[in-house]
């Protein structure tokens, strides 16, 4: 089962989920796809003991060959490329890698060379979690070949926690998008809202079922999220308290659940609900 | 001489110069010899990524040797520099005042961006 932990809105807690149910569950394999800033490392301490560089390929433009006829320069959709003076030039960052340019050069002036965006990293921690993450390298702009590559890592044998980078756009749809169920993590309160409906339309779109996490949740507003969820039927898997303590464990990068191994149970609870959601919708296909 | 003057809005030399350089709704075109002014649309300025570049190739285009702008970001700034493009800093509210500016020597020329791209 391969579960993706997601919100519209950054900093709610998705990365608080994550590690704190792969430590609830046995024989786990977490992938940190927030490869912009993935940050599980900072509570699961881990030992890094391999790691592999993630390339794409960008153009190289032999300006020999090259007669301006600028026919790259006009179907480059992501603007990554230029003619200045009569010379291509090549904005590495910004190419999506998408080989349309060599394709169309009418001289052949255009070859495909490889460009390093970033590192896949694995550890066995000292949690015994199966553990990768991927980082894009600074100044890069397409964070997607990172995550299908740390993707590929997925050990099918296990079960398979991925958190994913905040918002709705291609990373995070990368992501998420052949997962079974997808875990929407939100706090009570107009932004979490907001970008809660959002998060929802774009799961229901995918047509991948979910869940939602109320972090720091909260008696006097929880209604915010919770009048939502009633209203549109999704289900509320878990409210996390908002709690000093766990404030304190997070900052000194503790998992709660090392502290309060009363909540492994009730991760391993929301765990097991989730595999009953999906048999449920395998028995009724 | 053509020089291309960043432009929030098309009035005329009274457009107000526009602060960012990639994502500018218009450039004015002004022909400082002829004193003849175009209001470009910049179709950059809805681009979803590589604006700078897509900006620095229009003006490009347009055979103007120098940009007036509030700021101008790296990327942009790498493309204009190997077009040739001189680029200007100017606090000018109108197009016009900061075409004056540059015709006085009044504006400092960039010689690194002084803009950050946005998303």
């Amino acid at each position: 089962m391969k579960v993706t932990v997601l919100s519209g809105k950054g900093g709610t807690g998705k990365t608080t989920v994550a590690v704190n149910m792969a430590l609830s569950v046995p024989d786990i394999q977490l992938l940190d796809a927030d490869v912009e800033e993935p940050n599980c490392q900072y509570f699961l301490k881990p030992n890094f003991n391999k790691s592999e560089e993630i390339y794409r390929e960008i153009p190289e433009i032999d300006q020999n060959k090259c007669t301006a006829c600028r026919k790259c320069v006009d179907f480059c959709e992501y603007n990554a490329l230029a003619m200045m003076l009569d010379e291509v030039l090549v904005f590495p960052e910004i190419c999506h890698s998408c080989g349309g340019c060599e394709k169309i050069c009418p001289e052949d002036a255009i070859t495909e060379i490889d460009r390093e965006l970033g590192v896949l990293k694995h550890s066995s921690t000292q949690y015994d979690i199966d553990f990768w993450q991927g980082e894009l390298n600074i100044g890069e702009e397409s964070s997607v070949p990172v995550i299908e590559a740390l993707k590929e890592k997925s050990d099918l044998q296990k079960d398979i926690i991925i958190d994913a980078q905040p918002g709705t756009t291609c990373p995070t749809i990368e992501a998420v998008v052949d997962s079974d169920f997808g875990i929407l993590v939100t706090e009570p309160t107009p932004f979490g809202l907001s970008d809660l409906k959002i998060a929802s339309q774009l799961m229901d779109e995918l047509k991948i079922p979910y869940g939602v996490i109320i972090n720091r949740a909260e008696e006097e507003s929880d209604y915010i999220i919770e009048n939502y969820c009633d209203k549109n039927n999704i289900d509320i898997l878990l409210k996390i308290p908002f709690k000093r303590e766990f404030a304190y464990l997070y900052s000194d990068g503790i998992p709660f659940v090392i502290d309060y191994p009363e909540w492994q149970a009730e991760f391993k609870k929301v765990f097991t609900e989730i595999r009953g959601v999906l048999d449920e919708k395998d028995y009724s296909n | 001489m053509k020089i291309a003057v960043t432009a929030s809005n098309n009035n005329g030399y009274e457009s107000k110069v526009n602060e960012h350089f990639g994502r500018s709704p218009f450039f004015a075109i002004v022909d400082t010899e002829k004193e003849e002014i175009d209001l470009v649309k910049n179709p950059a300025a809805k681009a979803s990524g590589g604006a700078g570049v897509q900006a620095a190739q229009l003006i490009s285009d347009q055979g103007v040797e120098a940009l007036l702008s509030g700021s101008v970001g790296p990327k942009a700034y790498s493309a204009l520099t190997s077009g040739n493009i001189k680029m200007y800093s100017t606090k000018d509210e109108t197009v016009r005042k900061a075409v004056e500016s540059f015709e006085n020597n009044d504006l400092s020329q960039l010689t690194s961006p002084n803009g950050t791209p946005r998303k």
